[in-house]
């Protein structure tokens, strides 16, 4: 695979705040690419570093192997969807997406064609004389992303460009962006802090947290094997118990748990007496089903019906508490009372071990 | 909602907005009625008016009656007009071309800069008028400041002088009305939101596209309403002529005042009042008639 960015030691500083720590990553040609993490963890300032809106305090950026630190956002192969859509308020819709081909001098035919094309990409061909005002947060955002898309860019960036529309409009939308990425074949920088997004349509996935890189890898990669705590905590839910390393051998660790039972994981690293984090996903625990590596009891103390699934939490005989979560994939007439005793079923494969 | 409580409403609306009424009356619309009438009236040679119709007056904006009563036209006045209108712009082009960036920058600046710019800006109306202009006298005279200070740094041995023409009264009306202009440029600058901007950018605009396609475009409304806000009272302005254009340029404002002063001649002055008022209303009505426009296409 071929690098379409690179960047390299990245620093951004605000005055004394250290925004972006040290960054470096590489961002692929035709890639589905996502920065993902909390609220003021630095996607914005990263990806307004790229845009050309900031200038680095310290690193390079390159874009095809050219460096572009110092050159200004006007000059970039680069396109923009900002978070709120910034249309411009005084031209039609046809006429925003014009924008950047008018600065790009393409001719009047070639303009004319694409911003037909365009249209027609966001399905939105019947409203290209309507004003921005005039149009719902999900027209406008289509809009924003046929003006971004329009001057064929190498890069899209594309700022929360979801967050400001309702639940059902957002999962829709997912499925256009990542139709039209796969259509158009231009790489997406695509920045939000929801993490089921993130999984649901990104080839790979950066998390960051407080300017850092926490893990860079692919959907299946970043949720099934955390590199630390802060990312199997981030990215879906977890039951984290505190162990200590009783035993080592080459390829695997056993370790001792809360819950009274010792359980033998893949080694990553841990010595004999370490202390560690075990991290094991709620819906890699079965109830009452046929027998694993681990079978334990304990009584059901809370429920929470959500819909396609519901969340159990179940303490263990020895007191500890553990989060279940199960489909429902049947009705509702098996779900497990309070205070119901059940059986708890995992296998060794499921648990991960990170540091404490 | 019942008809007895809309009406009731409507009553409240009517004695709410009484006030305004009773200011409108007296401040405009008697005023106003009593200048028509001193128009339509004869003037006194001696001052005031003696109560007898006639329409001369307005014939004399226009109109001379030499030695045969014969009606002859006469174009000093016209001229006057023409001057004043040709001056008032061009004070407003000057103003707009100055007032931009000033207000660009006011508005980039922090919040507690911002209001001790935006305080400066609007000192010079807590001093009299006639001081302030009087200040360009002692600046542009013969010896004034400015030749002084050029003449010490050797620029200049003897200008001639800098006051009593068209020039030192487009200075005065520049500094006296660009505060008008600053102000409204500044709220729509402030309102202008800068994500546009970059998104501009991001659209391949370098910063000339960027001000002329979406900047100047966006603060549009602040623009019109400067230029309304120092056009207009330009029209009328009597000091800049008075003091720095040496009253031998006359421009309305003064040739109005003459006609109650020295001229003595109540109803010409009363009659040019209303074709400068007359002026004023057809550019505000184009406006209006703009916007209202622009609305309509919008829907
Ligand atoms: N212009 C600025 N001046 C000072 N600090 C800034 C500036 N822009 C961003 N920051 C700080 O840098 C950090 C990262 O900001 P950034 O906008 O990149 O966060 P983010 O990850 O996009 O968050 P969110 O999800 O809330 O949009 C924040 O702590 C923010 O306060
Ligand atoms: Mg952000």
């Amino acid at each position: 695979m071929k690098e379409i960015i690179q960047i390299k030691n990245m620093s951004k500083s605000y005055g004394s705040y250290q925004a972006i720590k040290d960054i470096s990553l590489d961002i692929y040609h035709n890639e589905f690419f996502t920065l993902l993490g909390p609220s003021g963890c630095g996607k914005t300032t990263l990806l307004r570093t790229i845009a050309g809106f900031e200038t680095p305090t310290s690193g390079t950026i390159k874009l095809h192997g050219q460096d572009i630190q110092d050159l200004p956002a006007h000059k970039r192969r680069v396109n923009t969807v900002f978070q709120n859509y910034a249309l411009f308020p005084h031209m039609n819709l046809a006429e925003n997406i014009d924008f950047g081909l008018r600065m790009l001098d393409w001719s009047a035919d070639e303009r004319a064609q694409q911003v037909g094309e365009m249209l027609d990409l966001v399905h939105m061909k019947q409203f290209a004389k309507r004003m921005p005002s005039q149009l719902s947060g999900g027209q406008q955002q289509r809009i924003a992303l046929a003006r971004a898309l329009a001057p064929q860019p190498e890069v899209l960036l594309l700022d929360e460009p979801l967050s400001a529309l309702d639940h059902k409009l957002r999962q829709d939308m997912r499925d256009e962006l990542q139709a039209l990425q796969r259509e158009t074949g231009i790489t997406f920088v695509f920045v939000t802090h929801d993490q089921e997004e993130a999984l649901a349509m990104s080839d790979r996935i950066c998390l960051l947290a407080h300017g850092e890189i926490q893990q860079l890898s692919d959907s299946i990669d970043i949720y099934e094997n955390p590199n630390n705590k802060f990312v199997a905590d981030f990215i879906g839910e977890t039951n984290f118990m505190p162990v200590s390393v009783k035993d080592r051998s080459d390829d695997a660790i056993v370790v001792d748990t809360p819950l009274g039972i010792d359980i033998k994981v893949a080694n990553t690293g841990f010595k004999k007496g370490d202390e560690a984090t075990l991290s094991l996903r709620p819906e890699k625990i079965s109830i009452n089903a046929k027998d694993l590596d681990v079978n334990i009891e304990g009584e059901v103390i809370h429920h929470r019906y959500m819909g396609g699934y519901t969340h159990y939490t179940v303490r263990v005989d020895g007191g500890h508490e553990l989060r279940v979560s199960r489909g429902n994939e049947i009705s509702n007439d098996i779900r497990f009372k309070l205070n119901e005793r059940v059986r708890l079923s995992f296998a060794y494969a499921s648990a991960r071990v990170l540091a404490a | 909602m019942s008809s007895v409580h809309k009406m009731k409403e409507g009553y409240l609306n009517i004695l709410g907005l009484a006030p305004a009424y009773v200011v409108m009356l007296f401040m405009m619309v008697i005023p106003l009625g009593i200048i028509v009438y001193v128009s339509m009236m004869t003037s006194d040679p001696y001052g005031g008016f003696i109560s007898e119709f006639s329409l001369d007056s307005f014939q004399q904006i226009l109109f001379v009656t030499d030695w045969d009563d014969n009606l002859q036209l006469d174009l000093q006045y016209l001229n006057i007009i023409g001057r004043t209108l040709l001056l008032s712009l061009i004070t407003a082009i000057i103003c707009l071309c100055l007032a931009f960036p000033v207000a660009f920058y006011i508005a980039r600046q922090s919040a507690s800069r911002k209001a001790l710019l935006l305080f400066l800006v609007m000192l010079p109306f807590w001093i009299s008028m006639i001081v302030r202009v009087y200040a360009w006298v002692l600046i542009l005279s013969d010896n004034g400041v400015l030749e002084s200070v050029l003449s010490f740094l050797g620029l200049v041995d003897d200008m001639d002088s800098l006051l009593y023409n068209n020039g030192a009264m487009l200075v005065g009306m520049v500094y006296s009305y660009i505060p008008l202009m600053i102000l409204p440029i500044y709220a729509s600058i402030e309102k202008l939101d800068l994500r546009l901007v970059e998104a501009a950018s991001d659209l391949y605009a370098n910063r000339f596209n960027t001000l002329f396609r979406i900047v100047l475009p966006l603060c549009k409304p602040g623009i019109v309403a400067g230029i309304i806000l120092v056009f207009v009272p330009c029209l009328g302005t009597v000091l800049e002529p008075m003091l720095l254009g040496g009253g031998k340029t006359m421009l309305m404002g003064n040739l109005i005042q003459n006609q109650f002063g020295v001229a003595r001649n109540w109803s010409f002055g009363a009659s040019l009042t209303l074709a400068l008022l007359a002026i004023v209303m057809i550019f505000l009505m184009l406006q209006a008639l703009r916007a209202s426009r622009l609305k309509q296409q919008e829907q």
